[in-house]
């Protein structure tokens, strides 16, 4: 996904608030034309990285390389990186052609530069003509637009978006997902995405970078984060996932063989050494309803898109599975018998 | 079914009249009685030892401006009194400027402290409202006199080598007045920082702003419903002000309100002293007017 040159560099960025270690030696490298998302739960780190690479906090240690000029120390003001905030802070006392062109007046560019560029922006975020408005006369999805605006508005070479989605409506959101998407493709900058949400960083993402406790977890496409997470963390927070206690019984190239509770078998992609006690992790939609394994339904779920069946196998371990639509749900109760296809589980590395 | 509803209105309308009556009574005996006194003791007569006699008479509004020459009963201009209210005036408006330059930085630093700490600072500012404002203001005489810590501090300092002779003086008025309403600049600007969405400097700084650029283009306009409220609370009480100008001015450098306690006291007309209030309250009103005007404008055009 990265192109010739990155956009942006982190190299050892860490970042503390009195004892607390909000960024622990963080490392990334942004590709010019990507939308790379920073997800995680809340209290990551995620948002201090957006900040510091915005410029609002200063990092401890580290380099922060934008097009191969570090700008660490520089403040924010002289960052060619500009920022969509969470809750918009658009300025109240100032209409939409205002802040829009605010960061313009800033940087001094002739009053008909400003009147072409902020007319062109606001027809890219489809605000043509909400000039004069104000921003509490603006729907939330709306002022939302503006905001993005007016981060663009001075072409800035790396676009910041805090959680920009969440103050919106499920249905907005998802519009929004593809407007921002497509805003993306058209400008063609880097956009960095903080998310706390995992959907939406699947959809929308080229990369994804998972941080959990000030920690890099993993960097990678929604599919190899998906797919393959490299830590615990990373399956468990990405996805509905069961993880699994097995032990190794044989190993075979790139495969493992495990034994579950109970004793049955499952195939999992990932090494480990022999006879070692490992995490395997199985996505619910990967259990197939037919097989060796019994389980004892507890809970059926009707999810609408799917419906979720969650049982005990024997030797007590909960597996939850989820069956596609069409297929008749089994009672509660009932024994029904599952398996998981060679190489649908994986050895979590610890 | 409708005689029922015609009943619980009626029941309606009485509640309203029994629960406005104690306010209107309260307006009706303190605001409008002693106002209409105001104009009315403005048009007539003085009794020559104070009072009046109940006859119809422009004489106190035409002293305003013009003067009687005791021998020869001729009219000419005297612009003593209105250089009075001039100078009131001035001094009025210089004092809530400089409430203003101190009130903004001294709530934007209390709005950022921790909230105990906010707390803290609120109190210390209400402090000196616990002694009397008569009690304050000899005590800062004794302060700028000559012979006072502040003259002494700064020959210390060695910063002059003879004392400043602030006592009695103009300067001297504003040292008072900005320190008796100090408090009213800070606490509306206070309230309004609190309110003020920090963030929104933040927004700015990302837009290329540097700090005095945020500062005047963000943060003073989204305040300025709070300093226009400090300041109408500050402009009223200056332009009025009467202990001030008496003891920190030594009655030589007359303000309005102690113009006013004049004709009351020693030169026993009440007329004149009625007709200057009645000035007073119309330069207070336009003011008003004129601060609610940018108030509104400061706004953004809202609503």
């Amino acid at each position: 996904m990265t192109q010739d040159s990155p956009a942006l560099v982190l190299s050892n960025v860490s970042k503390s608030f009195g004892p607390v270690m909000a960024l622990d030696h963080i490392s990334l490298e942004i590709g010019a034309n990507e939308f790379f998302t920073l997800l995680g739960p809340s209290g990551c780190g995620k948002t201090t990285l957006l900040r510091l690479i915005a410029g609002f906090e200063l990092a401890n240690s580290g380099q922060i390389c934008l097009f191969g000029k570090d700008i660490a120390g520089l403040p924010a003001n002289k960052r060619p990186v500009n920022t969509v905030f969470q809750q918009y802070a658009l300025f109240p006392h100032m209409s939409v052609g205002e802040n829009v062109a605010f960061a313009l007046r800033r940087l001094r560019r002739s009053e008909s530069d400003i009147k072409k560029r902020v007319g062109e922006i606001l027809e890219t975020v489809d605000l043509a003509g909400y000039q004069s408005r104000f921003p509490h006369q603006l729907s939330g999805g709306q002022q939302q637009r503006v905001a993005l605006a007016r981060a663009l508005a001075p072409a800035p070479k790396l676009l910041l978006l805090d959680e920009p989605l969440s103050a919106l409506d499920l249905k907005l959101r998802q519009q929004m997902r593809r407007e921002l998407k497509n805003l993306q493709h058209e400008t063609g900058i880097a956009f960095v995405f903080v998310t706390h949400d995992q959907g939406e960083a699947l959809a929308m993402s080229d990369r994804i970078a998972v941080l959990s406790q000030g920690e890099l977890h993993q960097v990678g496409t929604p599919k190899e984060v998906y797919e393959s997470p490299a830590t615990r963390f990373v399956a468990g927070f990405i996805g509905d996932i069961n993880v699994l206690e097995a032990s190794v019984v044989e190993t075979r190239g790139d495969e493992s063989i495990c034994r579950i509770a109970g004793g049955h078998i499952v195939v999992c992609s990932g090494v480990a050494p022999l006879n070692a006690r490992v995490h395997i992790a199985i996505r619910p939609e990967r259990i197939k309803l037919s097989g060796s394994i019994p389980l004892e339904v507890k809970e059926v779920a009707y999810l609408g898109d799917a419906t979720e069946v969650t049982g005990n196998i024997s030797g007590g371990a909960e597996l939850r599975l989820r069956l596609p639509p069409g297929t008749s749900p089994p009672e509660l109760g009932a024994t029904i018998h599952v398996s998981c296809e060679t190489r649908t589980a994986r050895v979590l590395p610890d | 079914m409708t005689r029922k509803h015609k009943l619980s209105l009626h029941v309606d309308v009485v509640k309203r009249v029994a629960l406005l009556a104690p306010a209107t009574f309260f307006i009706a005996l303190f605001l409008f009685l002693p106002l209409s006194l105001v104009v009315t003791y403005s048009f007539l007569e003085k009794a020559q030892f104070g009072g009046v006699i109940w006859e119809f008479s422009l004489a106190a509004y035409e002293q305003l401006a013009f003067e009687h020459d005791i021998f020869t009963g001729e009219l000419s201009v005297n612009l003593a009194y209105a250089g009075i209210i001039l100078r009131s005036l001035l001094h009025a408006i210089s004092a809530t400027v400089l409430c203003a330059l101190v009130g903004v930085p001294m709530a934007y630093y209390i709005a950022t402290l921790s909230p105990r700490h906010q707390s803290m600072m609120l109190l210390l500012i209400t402090v000196p409202y616990w002694v009397n404002l008569l009690v304050r203001t000899v005590s800062m005489l004794f302060i700028i006199r000559n012979e006072g810590p502040l003259n002494t501090f700064l020959i210390w300092l060695g910063l002059i080598s003879e004392p400043l002779h602030i006592a009695y003086t103009n300067t001297a008025i504003q040292i008072g007045l900005v320190y008796s309403y100090l408090p009213f600049m800070v606490l509306p600007i206070y309230a309004a920082v609190e309110r003020f969405d920090f963030r929104l400097l933040e927004a700015a700084h990302d837009l290329y702003a540097g700090r005095w650029t945020a500062l005047v283009t963000v943060l003073i306009p989204a305040i300025a419903p709070g300093i226009v409220a400090g300041a109408i609370l500050v402009f009223i009480p200056c332009i009025g002000a009467y202990i001030a100008p008496d003891l920190l001015g030594g009655g030589k450098e007359l303000m309005i309100g102690n113009t006013i306690a004049l004709q009351f006291q020693s030169s026993r007309n009440w007329p004149f002293g009625a007709s200057l209030s009645v000035i007073l309250m119309s330069i207070v009103l336009i003011a008003l007017f004129l601060l609610a005007r940018m108030a509104r404008h400061g706004k953004g055009h809202k609503s």
